[in-house]
């Protein structure tokens, strides 16, 4: 599994999820996600949950805040490195 | 119960009493005595009488919640003032509109929360922490002054702000110590924001029982994974919240992994529990004492119901909100306001020491949820419900288009004038459902002309127009609303898209 296997998945999740009905298109990389309050905090919920089953990791609280969490870039990055430290 | 003092005389009696007792742990883990409190408490009053505050006044709160921003309070409280807290995240607009309303003399704040806000004009500021004081500055209040504003969301998009007094409080407060003994040596959390009712349970009973308040800040409030760990750590008996943070930690909060077996009481309010969540809780959590508090802000708590030991684990059915507290009373009436028989729905009313003063800027005989019943004046909470013969009320839902969704109250009104603000909306119209006690907003769009609506830019604009638990779940963009033949929108209609 490399980096893109991750972002298409976290794609998926967020287009299905949140961002039900939204162009694919404008769901780039560095879209400000929580910042922006384009996804709350329930949102995030459950993007942990489902990052967690589908790749084995475990996120710690402190780990699920706006430094990993604000765009698709963060998100794979962190979840790579959650990754590599398994 | 009748509420005979104040709130200050009341937190002044405890830190006559447990000088040397932790008052506030603060968000960051430090603790605070009540001599210390008392100190900080009179920085602020002295801060603000400097600045003109005097008896009868209202100082807006917006700062992060920590041990200065309850000092703030008592101190507000000391000068016969009234505090206005309000939300430091939620959009500058709603919170200037909320201090404008109610005239504020003066605001407390903090760097980021006044960058947020804006300066306001002719309004004095206290940004951090103010320097030691130069005299205790008080202006006794008695028990029917003013003591607090709460906001709640306005129907007609502009937030309508209750205004309750010290034995509005106090009668409450004591029927918290009598039902739920806290005392010295006790942790009670403060999961929800000042500007939430359910702070006055977590702030002056503890603080007029010798115990201890810890506080929750925003980040931590909404994680229940960080909270179970919290809970643990802090070690805390009391617990307060409303019931959505309870069902996440328990479906997600890994409790099985922490020591909880400090906990004694655990109070949840402010909308249904639904059953399967609450039975995994108390599975989880078996032995405390847990109960559901019910009551709009504009009357405290005025029901309640112990949830019993064991639960048979086939009921669907959400528990009753419980009978009467003993500081008030409540009756189930017919449109005309007789009573009715037990079983009977109809509104939910409520009248004695808890009920509020009335709406700021609103006179009380100009206020339909105030009506008289047997030549007395009674609050209509709006809500429906069934007494049984042992005077047990069960909850029943609302008659207008206020809906309750993680604690907080909306109406829908005021979603759909926040999303009308915005210039890539020409017409909407909000609506809510509710699965298995799961409350969820939808709302329906029509684009402005040439206006491209997607997920990403309709949510932008609720975070600029709407504090955060008003933004709908769902957005169905729509060519034209659907009307009835008399022109009104076909909510019905809506609800089956």
């Amino acid at each position: 599994m490399n980096d893109e296997d991750i972002r298409t998945a976290v794609r998926e999740f967020l287009l299905d999820d949140a961002l039900a009905g939204e162009d694919p298109a404008n769901l780039t990389d560095d879209l400000p996600l929580r910042t922006s309050g384009i996804i709350d905090s329930m949102g995030v919920i459950r993007l942990t949950s489902f990052l967690e089953q589908r790749f084995a990791i475990r996120i710690d609280a402190h780990e699920a805040g706006v430094d990993n969490f604000d765009s698709v870039a963060a998100i794979v990055a962190f979840v790579a490195r959650k990754r590599k430290e398994r | 119960m009748r509420g005979d003092t104040t709130i200050t005389d009341a937190v002044d009696a405890a830190i006559a009493r447990y000088p040397d007792a932790v008052a506030v742990i603060a968000p960051d883990g430090r603790t605070h005595t009540y001599a210390e409190l008392d100190g900080m408490a009179d920085r602020f009053a002295s801060a603000l009488a400097v600045r003109g505050v005097v008896a009868g006044d209202r100082v807006g709160v917006c700062r992060a919640k920590g041990f200065e921003t309850v000092a703030a309070l008592v101190g507000i409280m000391r000068l016969g003032a009234a505090y206005v807290p309000v939300d430091p995240s939620s959009p500058s607009e709603r919170n200037r509109t909320i201090f404008d309303d109610c005239t504020v003399r003066a605001i407390v704040t903090d760097e980021p929360a006044l960058a947020r806000l804006g300066q306001p004009d002719g309004v004095a500021t206290i940004v951090g922490t103010p320097s030691a004081p130069h005299a205790r500055e008080r202006a006794p209040a008695t028990p029917d002054d003013l003591a607090y504003i709460l906001y709640t969301s306005g129907s007609t998009g502009r937030p309508k702000g209750v205004c309750l007094t010290h034995r509005n409080a106090m009668s409450f407060v004591q029927w918290c110590i009598a039902t739920f003994a806290p005392g010295p040596g006790d942790r009670c959390s403060s999961h929800a924001p000042f500007h939430f009712d359910l702070s006055i349970l977590d702030l002056w009973m503890t603080l007029a029982s010798g115990a201890s308040v810890a506080l929750i800040d925003e980040s931590l409030a909404k994680d229940p994974r960080a909270l179970a760990a919290w809970i643990a750590a802090t070690r805390i008996t009391n617990w307060y919240s409303v019931p959505s943070i309870l069902a996440l930690m328990a479906e997600h909060g890994r409790l099985d992994e922490h020591d909880h077996s400090a906990l004694r009481v655990v109070c949840f309010a402010g909308e249904v529990f639904p059953i399967p969540q609450l039975l995994a809780l108390r599975a989880k959590w078996p032995g405390l004492a847990m109960w559901n508090l019910y009551g709009p802000t504009e009357t405290n708590v005025c029901t309640a119901l112990r949830i019993p030991d064991a639960v048979d684990a086939a009921r669907t059915d959400p528990f009753p909100i419980g009978p009467a507290c003993a500081h008030c009373e409540v009756r189930i009436v017919d449109d005309r306001g007789h009573p009715l028989q037990p079983g009977g729905v109809g509104r939910i009313i409520c009248r004695g020491a808890p009920v509020m003063r009335g709406y700021w800027g609103v006179d009380p005989a100009e206020t339909a949820a105030f009506i008289t019943v047997d030549g007395t004046r009674w609050y209509d909470t709006g809500d429906l419900g069934a007494m049984d013969a042992d005077g047990v009320v069960d909850f029943r839902g609302r008659r207008d288009r206020m809906v309750k969704r993680r604690g907080y109250r909306i109406e829908l009104g005021e979603i759909e004038a926040g999303l009308a603000r915005s210039p890539l909306i020409a017409e909407c119209a909000v609506w809510s459902t509710s699965d298995a006690g799961e409350v969820r907003i939808h709302a329906a769009v029509v684009a402005a002309d040439d206006a491209k609506l997607g997920v990403i830019a309709l949510r932008s604009h609720c975070a600029a127009a709407l504090p955060p638990y008003m933004a709908p779940d769902r957005f169905v963009v729509v060519d034209a609303l659907p009307r009835t033949s008399t022109g009104k929108i076909d909510y019905q209609s809506l609800r089956a898209r």
